[in-house]
């Protein structure tokens, strides 16, 4: 089955839900790999470190077309967004969201 | 009567209800090594809507090996610290300053300015800065606007009116009708506050943080200007403001870098949303 990456708020994450990248805390540490399986211990440990987000695959249902579509209204909405300014420093910026958006999209 | 100058708009700060002490406590607990919990927790009992938050933010994220949170201190030990100082500051500045007016929802203000905390405490985290005095510089970085409509509220309906109607920023906007902008009068309600300097200076250069040499104000720049580009506050009318490449450059930010953290931004700033209530 297909799925997708989402970053979660730790309070809108369900035992059961698997880990799309390894979770470190602040100082580096690996506290979880990539691919765990989260249980309600783990999520319990990760509250009382102060961890507020974690990223997770669920399923994906969308077809190619309904993908097409959501990466396009994206790109749109950042061109829209960024279309009143200018500058080197804004252009890196809307590449780096566009290139987000694209990801999260996709 | 004439549009206030920036001396007189300060002389009527008392418009304005004061910063709730509970922040300036938290403030000072920050640059005090010394600080303990109990003495926080004192103060934070003192507030009903604080300790209703924290509450309820730690017993959404309990998930049933933690028995039911129902004193400050649990949430002390089921949130962390770091959280549990988040919700203090925002919730008492939310509650505080909840004013609303045909033309102005602070509620609206409230959503731009936790994006913007929550850019600058990610940003201070990765710059290695003090990521609770940035996320206070974020709460904090509008505070100007409040004032302005405290204190001169008809003239600030006729800023807003000029914002959008003839499509120019509020900044600009402010300007015309004052004389000065928000980020002024705000630098300068938060001296009168006596907050540290940093943050007072941060507030002041967040939109011009060229004029300054502020390293906070700096950060503060590219927070806001974050937000707006990962559209943190919901506005349908957003726009991205100008960026400083200075202000980048100073910070040694690469964008490169640091876009790894934008889905992270996101989800953090939407469960602190869901725990405010806004």
């Amino acid at each position: 089955m297909k799925s997708r990456t989402i970053h979660l708020p730790i309070l809108c994450v369900v035992p059961g839900m698997t880990l799309a990248s390894a979770l470190t805390d602040r100082a580096g540490r690996t506290l979880f790999a990539a691919a765990t399986v989260l249980d309600a211990v783990m999520l319990d440990r990760l509250n009382k470190r102060g961890i507020e987000s974690v990223a997770v695959h669920v399923v994906d249902t969308r077809d190619a077309e309904t993908i097409d579509a959501e990466v396009r209204t994206a790109e749109t909405r950042v061109r829209q967004i960024f279309c009143d300014s200018g500058g080197t420093a804004l252009d890196v910026l809307q590449d780096a969201v566009l290139a987000f958006r694209r990801e999260g999209a996709q | 009567m004439s549009t206030p100058s920036l001396d007189e708009l300060l002389g009527h700060a008392d418009a304005l209800p004061s910063l709730p002490e509970i922040v300036h406590h938290v403030i000072n607990t920050l640059k005090d090594d010394d600080a303990d919990v109990d003495t926080l927790v004192h103060h934070i009992n003192t507030d009903p809507a604080i300790v209703s938050r924290l509450l309820a933010g730690a017993n959404a994220s309990a998930f049933g090996l933690t028995a039911r949170v129902d004193s400050a201190r649990q949430a002390f030990m089921v949130l962390g610290e770091n959280r549990v100082v988040s919700i203090i500051l925002a919730t008492a500045l939310v509650e505080r300053y909840n004013s609303q007016t045909a033309e102005f929802d602070s509620r609206a203000l409230w959503r731009h300015t936790l994006g913007v905390a929550t850019c600058a405490r990610a940003l201070a985290e990765h710059l290695d800065f003090s990521p609770e005095m940035a996320f206070t510089g974020g709460l904090l970085h509008d505070i100007g606007k409040l004032l302005m409509l405290a204190a001169a509220p008809a003239d600030y309906a006729t800023a807003i009116h000029l914002h959008q109607t003839e499509e120019v920023s509020l900044m600009a906007a402010e300007l015309s009708v004052f004389g000065y902008d928000h980020a002024a009068a705000g630098g300068q309600l938060a001296s009168m506050w006596r907050l540290p300097y940093e943050i007072c200076e941060a507030i002041a250069a967040h939109h011009k943080p060229d004029d300054y040499s502020s390293e906070l104000g700096d950060l503060m720049h590219v927070a806001n200007v974050l937000s707006h580009a990962l559209e943190l506050g919901d506005a349908p009318d957003n726009r991205v403001p100008e960026l400083s490449a200075r202000a980048c450059a100073s910070l040694g930010l690469s964008w490169t870098s640091f876009a790894g953290r934008f889905g992270e931004i996101e989800a953090r700033y939407q469960g602190m949303r869901l725990i405010l209530g806004i």
